[in-house]
């Protein structure tokens, strides 16, 4: 078991990120608290050495988008909420940034989570790949896909990876 | 597009409320062991159980009598409330070394004197023609007088042997001076008839030199008849002193 210490710091350093992956999964707040609870125990708890910090941060990914998807199987949890109820606790209305959170959050899961590692996380097809246990090319199929649908949302043509 | 979606995603933060309470599970579920709520039951039942041992323990190893036997040698026996021989102790380098040598501890108060009149030691005593002094010491209960009157049976015929009873107040600086009670006793009735004769003189004396002078002192004030018997004692009686007369401020110290 790690040290109290050392469960801290990871709580300090990860919980941004983790409360974005909550949010790519729509899980309000009660939901959000319970996978932090539940991704940091298990932080705790694993004997896992990581090599690096990419290392133990692509961990941490893994076993967040693990928990959120855990709870959308659970028939006693609110599955998802309103969009419009995440973005309310995330950017506030008329902000720069709620148009583009709308339009990530708007589209499917599958596409959510890539969109997160490739464009926020800077994760390349082949790291997300390796961290969603998916095939390479089905990275790059969502990411080409995602990125289309991004376009016709917001405009432009810069968001080439 | 990029930097757009960096930025969106870069203002959402885990507040402090979020981090703190997880931090706060965390301690809780993995570091902190919740304080253990005592059971009353069985706690209660330890106590108990703990009260009837040190009452039980605290009834058994105090004595309700105490059986002082003087020669030269001085032992004590203290005896509890179930006539059990709870301390074999010696007041003087004899005594302890005799003390060594029995084996008395938790035997029955009765066996442990029948033992003590059968030994080697005092037989030895006895055939110097030393008086042997044996004084039981109570509060007043009934189970000093019964065991008195075990030692009289016990020692009826045997002449130089004087059995008697004393009580905790009259001899209760004895073990203060380092005396045995019933050495102490005799000295205190030997000093009643000469009040100038020095305690820590005395109780240097023999038992058998503690009555010649006692019979010196009695002779010379006329108030003993022609008793025999120790003037702090005998057998039969008890060893107080009174009838024994005091020397009025004289002086009856017998040289020999």
């Amino acid at each position: 078991m790690r040290s109290e210490e050392e469960v801290n710091r990871a709580v300090d350093r990860y919980a941004p990120m983790v409360r974005r992956l909550c949010m790519v999964h729509l899980k309000n707040r009660a939901d959000t608290e319970d996978i932090f609870q539940t991704v940091f125990l298990k932080y705790a708890l694993s004997s896992v050495l990581f090599q690096s910090d990419e290392h133990e941060k692509a961990w941490l990914i893994r076993v967040t988008l693990n928990a959120c998807r855990d709870l959308l199987g659970s028939f006693f949890r609110s599955r998802t909420v309103p969009l419009d109820q995440v973005l309310e606790s995330a950017a506030p209305a008329g902000s720069e940034n709620r148009e583009v959170l709308e339009a990530v959050l708007s589209l499917p899961p599958k596409y959510r989570e890539v969109v997160y590692l490739h464009y926020y996380e800077d994760y390349t097809a082949p790291q997300i790949s390796r961290i969603l246990h998916k095939n390479v090319n089905t990275v790059y199929t969502l990411l080409t896909r995602s990125r289309r649908m991004l376009r016709e949302q917001l405009g432009g043509d810069d968001c080439e990876g | 597009m990029r930097d757009e979606i960096k930025r969106a995603f870069g203002a959402v933060q885990a507040d402090a409320a979020l981090r703190e309470g997880t931090k706060e599970f965390l301690a809780q579920r993995l570091y902190r062991r919740p304080a253990r709520r005592l059971r009353p039951a069985p706690l209660l039942a330890c106590l108990a159980l703990l009260a009837v041992a040190l009452a039980g323990g605290r009834f058994y190893y105090t004595p309700r009598l105490t059986v002082s036997i003087d020669v030269n040698l001085s032992l004590e026996l203290g005896i509890n409330g179930l006539n059990r021989v709870i301390s074999v102790e010696g007041f003087n380098s004899d005594g302890e070394a005799w003390a060594e040598t029995l084996d008395l501890k938790y035997k029955d108060s009765t066996a442990a004197l029948e033992e003590i009149l059968a030994s080697d030691e005092l037989a030895e005593y006895l055939s110097a023609d030393e008086l042997v002094s044996i004084a039981v010491v109570s509060g007043g209960e009934e189970a000093g007088e019964k065991l008195l009157a075990f030692l009289e049976e016990e020692t009826a015929g045997q002449e130089n042997i004087y059995c008697c009873s004393a009580s905790y107040q009259e001899v209760g600086p004895a073990h203060e001076l380092g005396l045995s009670y019933g050495k102490y006793r005799a000295c205190l009735a030997l000093q009643s008839l000469d009040p100038e004769l020095d305690l820590n003189e005395i109780c240097h004396m023999t038992m058998r030199q503690i009555q010649d002078m006692t019979e010196a002192c009695q002779e010379e004030n006329g108030s003993q008849g022609s008793d025999s018997s120790p003037g702090w004692g005998s057998a039969g009686e008890g060893c107080g002193t009174e009838g024994q007369g005091h020397s009025g401020g004289q002086g009856c110290r017998h040289h020999g």
